[in-house]
């Protein structure tokens, strides 16, 4: 209950969330192969993640996060961004929410530490499906790429 | 301040840990590709980390992490592991110890929760650095030729295999 209030928190604030992570990723040294993406493209893939949080932690099905990451993986080898910055690229994503909460003064206060560890579980099993499906997604892209 | 006693606590029971993370590996569908890795490699792997995991939460830098895993990475390209069953190996290795971490139980009081929540924060960083890692790893070496065997790298390389004192990589 106190992770859906923070989860909300995190969509309100996605307009925000979006140009602070879109601003990391062009610019951080692991994701640089991610200038091959065009701007607008990577801003909306941002954007729909931290708007939809709540759908994306709690009503998506595994079935449905395999078809969306998986087609970026395979957008993404098709776009020869290397494997490793998109994998860094959704770590952000995670990381940029987290340091979010920080800076609004909600991390590890009292009255929030139980929602913050119900948040960090369904972020990391979201995140990581994401991960997996997007690098199954790449490889998958490339061996069809190599055929 | 993190929950040293929970950490201890996984240190403690890494045998029982990383037996049940074994059969996880050998039944789940992501992970099939291990069936090319040797049962004790697997094993070894697993209980180095759960045993030596304060070391490489608190003790270890980042670009001992990276190195490590990185070696991993382009071990399981030579041998011919999916990439794809790599990775869930190591997310499944981490889904492990929430799931244990779960069944202990968490202590209710702010002070305690708040030391829960850093250590699980460490170990969050630890293994997306270990994934990211694995990943470089493995991408490098794509073009390398193949093994069959661990033993075959180590002659390969002329490498001695890690001293049991020193925590190895995970995968």
């Amino acid at each position: 209950m106190i992770a859906l209030r923070l989860v909300h928190l995190i969509e309100h604030h996605s307009d925000e969330l979006s140009e602070t992570l879109t601003h990391r990723l062009l610019s951080d040294q692991r994701t640089c192969g991610l200038r091959k993406v065009p701007a607008a493209e990577l801003h909306q893939r941002c954007h729909d993640v931290y708007r939809h949080l709540s759908d994306w932690m709690l009503a998506k099905t595994e079935r449905e996060i395999q078809e969306v990451y998986g087609g970026l993986g395979a957008r993404r080898a098709s776009q020869r961004v290397p494997l490793a910055d998109l994998t860094w690229a959704l770590m952000l994503t995670k990381e940029n929410l987290f340091d979010f909460l920080v800076r609004q003064g909600v991390h590890g206060s009292a009255e929030n530490v139980y929602g913050e560890l119900e948040l960090l579980r369904s972020l990391d099993q979201f995140f990581d499906r994401a991960i997996y499906h997007a690098t199954a997604g790449y490889e998958r892209a490339q061996t069809l790429a190599m055929a | 301040m993190i929950s040293l006693r929970l950490v201890r606590l996984i240190e403690t029971e890494a045998a029982n840990l990383s037996d049940s993370l074994l059969k996880k590996f050998y039944s789940s569908a992501h992970t099939q590709g291990f069936r090319k890795i040797p049962e004790h490699e697997l094993r070894e792997r697993c209980l180095e980390i759960y045993s030596h995991l304060s070391d490489w939460l608190l003790h270890k830098s980042s670009a001992d992490v990276e190195h490590r895993f990185q070696s991993i990475g382009e071990l399981r390209a030579r041998q011919g592991v999916p990439l794809g069953d790599v990775i869930w190996g190591i997310l499944l290795t981490k889904e492990h110890l929430w799931s244990f971490l779960e069944r202990q139980g968490f202590l209710m009081g702010p002070v305690e929760l708040h030391g829960e929540l850093e250590l699980l924060r460490l170990m969050d960083h630890f293994f997306d650095r270990g994934v990211y890692s694995t990943t470089v790893g493995y991408e490098r070496s794509r073009t390398l030729p193949r093994v069959t065997s661990t033993s075959d790298e180590g002659r390969r390389r002329g490498e001695a295999r890690p001293s049991p004192g020193i925590p190895s990589a995970l995968l």
